[in-house]
């Protein structure tokens, strides 16, 4: 019972912090769109004036944007444009794909990285030396090194293989439709999972080996493999699940850089996007317009985004309740 | 395994502590070369090259950046501004956390609900995410200087999560039978928090200023990864061209600026800065965690 008014307590206050999060992301996300070209006068480095075209921040311009969005968004009225003359791309059907494609990356890492590092912190419980070795290197580097130097590391790698054997273990630019595509950000992804899940359990057998149960265990002739398994990983498990929802945003925030740096086509492209001034000659003469990744696409993937984290944020949170109460009520 | 795994962390992190600190000194101690001194053309083998040169050419140690400029003088020169910028950032974050953690922990109620509201707000978006919609937005209405915008932004993003987890770690303490007997003889709110529960939680802030330092030079990277640096680009006329180049040595800048070279073979212009701010990243937190687990035994 306590377990359940628990969850949906949990989830009413991710509703609610859903709602007021992305109505404050997109408030803020739009102060980049809230600008008017206006002439200035400015003085150069020999101290002549001159007239300057130059972007002016402007209260009611941004008004304007803001009242503007949410009507665009439940319209479908959100495009893609490099070019102020062509109509440009759907946003939702580009968004949906790239969610798709991080989607796929981020379950893939989670997913590989947890099991392997439950794996070998397991190995730890058989009390030999090398699953501890092997574990203490995979926590170290997996939770210590930052993901940007594991990218640039894996390309200059890629890159000496290729002029020495001529041979590319994995691809620079990622490349979701090829297997070789998938090595480089799937494997620097899986390293914080699988470090922090290979820190925890591990831990959490460390403590539970020496409880007098395991003895007991061990008294009766069990295998040890069976202790390991049956006895101790089981109760290991509400502790690895406490960590579960910080092991997802470590993955969902490294995920950004990873993508970025290796050209991954996921969320980080639309995130982080940046959007430009582009002037053509139209009827009217010259026409300026903003183009590229707009603040309202940004914003756009903002919500998703938040949605997203949050929405894996309360499973986590879910998972980790359920199973501490269901824990709690085994030692009863 | 913990006892092994601690060990290791602290030793590790020594090492790295100990490379960082003979970073510091060396250019006090060797002379090094100007590190924005630009080079232009090189002889290399009898034949005029023009930079990037590679590691080892022409005197070289880790190469040189688009400038010609020597990388081993801008990595051990860019040492200082960024782990300034770093610590700055760090501690002035734990110096405000401080405050507000203790306060908040002993008034509970509507200010210790509004510090753990903000913490749980601002942890709805990942960091990196957060402070770059934040610097990129204000960046237009704020008309402050860039540095102290980008250390200010940095700085508050993580402020409530440091808060929370002070005002949790104020109300462990608070539970405590020193502060109940504290209370009972009738010492004064700022007492209490300054004389019984300071000195009991100020093992786990020290810990937490190696922790924030690592995490601030982390998003300094990784910012740097999307275009957001510290210090600005410089720009030089050469002939009839104009180069943009990065300018003051700082390690985000050097690696973000220059991180598309590693496309076009020339690796070590953003790999040797990347390795410099990793390994400083690494190192305050296998100090922060070995110092945690070795004295603090949480």
């Amino acid at each position: 019972m306590y377990g359940l008014q628990g969850v949906i307590r949990l989830w009413v206050s991710r509703v609610v912090w859903f709602l007021v999060v992305a109505v404050l992301a997109v408030m803020l996300i739009h102060l980049r769109a809230a600008y008017v070209w206006e002439e200035r006068p400015i003085k150069d480095q020999r101290g002549m004036t001159r007239i300057v075209e130059m972007p002016v921040f402007s209260w009611e311009e941004y008004r304007r944007v803001v009242k503007a969005y949410p009507g665009d968004l439940f319209a479908g009225n959100l495009y893609y444009r490099t070019n102020p003359r062509n109509e440009g791309t759907r946003f939702s059907e580009i968004l949906r794909e790239a969610w798709w494609n991080s989607f796929r990356l981020f379950v893939a890492a989670a997913g590989i990285g947890v099991a392997a590092g439950v794996l070998v912190g397991t190995l730890v419980g058989l009390r030999s030396l090398l699953p501890r070795v092997l574990a203490l290197i995979l926590s170290i580097g997996g939770l210590s090194l930052p993901d940007f130097l594991v990218v640039f590391i894996g390309q200059a790698v890629t890159i000496w293989t290729y002029r020495v054997y001529d041979w590319k273990p994995w691809l620079i630019i990622s490349e979701p439709s090829l297997p070789k595509g998938w090595i480089l950000p799937l494997g620097v992804l899986i390293l914080p999972p699988l470090g922090f899940a290979a820190r925890l359990t591990a831990s959490a057998m460390d403590d539970i080996m020496r409880l007098d149960y395991i003895r007991t265990a061990r008294s009766k002739g069990l295998h040890e493999v069976r202790v390991v398994l049956g006895h101790a990983l089981r109760n290991a498990i509400p502790r690895i699940l406490s960590g579960l929802p910080t092991l997802l945003n470590v993955v969902l925030s490294s995920m950004i850089v990873v993508e970025r740096l290796t050209a991954w086509p996921g969320m980080a492209f639309w995130l982080m996007g940046e959007s430009y001034q582009s002037t053509y000659s139209g009827p009217d003469g010259i026409v300026k317009a903003v183009v590229g990744v707009t603040p309202q696409l940004i914003a756009t993937a903002g919500i998703l985004f938040i949605a997203w984290f949050l929405l894996l944020d309360g499973l986590a949170h879910t998972v980790r309740i359920l199973f501490s109460v269901r824990f709690e009520e085994v030692k009863r | 395994m913990s006892r092994l795994r601690l060990n290791t962390s602290l030793t590790l992190g020594l090492i790295l502590s100990a490379l960082l600190l003979v970073t510091l000194v060396v250019p006090f101690v060797m002379d090094l070369p100007d590190p924005m001194d630009l080079k232009m053309t090189m002889e290399v083998d009898g034949a005029l090259k023009k930079p990037p040169y590679a590691p080892g050419v022409g005197g070289y140690l880790l190469g040189s950046d688009q400038g010609g400029r020597d990388l081993f003088a801008r990595i051990i020169y860019g040492a200082r501004s960024t782990l300034l910028l770093g610590v700055t950032v760090a501690v002035g974050r734990t110096l405000l956390a401080i405050p507000l953690g203790l306060l908040s922990g002993w008034y509970r109620g509507l200010f210790g609900r509004a510090v753990a509201a903000v913490s749980t707000g601002m942890g709805a978006l990942p960091t990196l995410v957060l402070t770059t919609f934040i610097l990129w937005s204000v960046q237009r209405v704020v008309r402050a200087d860039w540095l102290l915008l980008y250390g200010g932004v940095i700085l508050l993003v993580g402020l409530p999560r440091l808060a929370e987890q002070v005002r949790l770690l104020t109300e462990e303490t608070l539970t405590m039978p020193h502060v109940e007997a504290a209370v009972a003889v009738g010492a004064t709110p700022l007492r209490i928090l300054r004389k019984h529960v300071l000195p009991i939680i100020r093992g786990d802030i020290l810990v937490s200023v190696a922790a924030e330092t690592a995490w601030v030079l982390m998003i300094i990277g990784q910012l740097a990864i999307f275009n957001i640096f510290a210090s600005g680009m410089t720009s030089i006329q050469v002939g009839e061209r104009w180069i943009i180049l990065d300018g003051q040595p700082e390690w985000g800048l050097m690696l973000g600026a220059n991180r598309d070279l590693i496309r076009g073979q020339h690796w070590w212009v953003p790999v040797f800065p990347a390795i410099a701010l990793g390994l400083t990243v690494a190192c305050f937190q296998l100090l922060a965690e070995g110092v945690r687990v070795r004295w603090l035994r949480r």
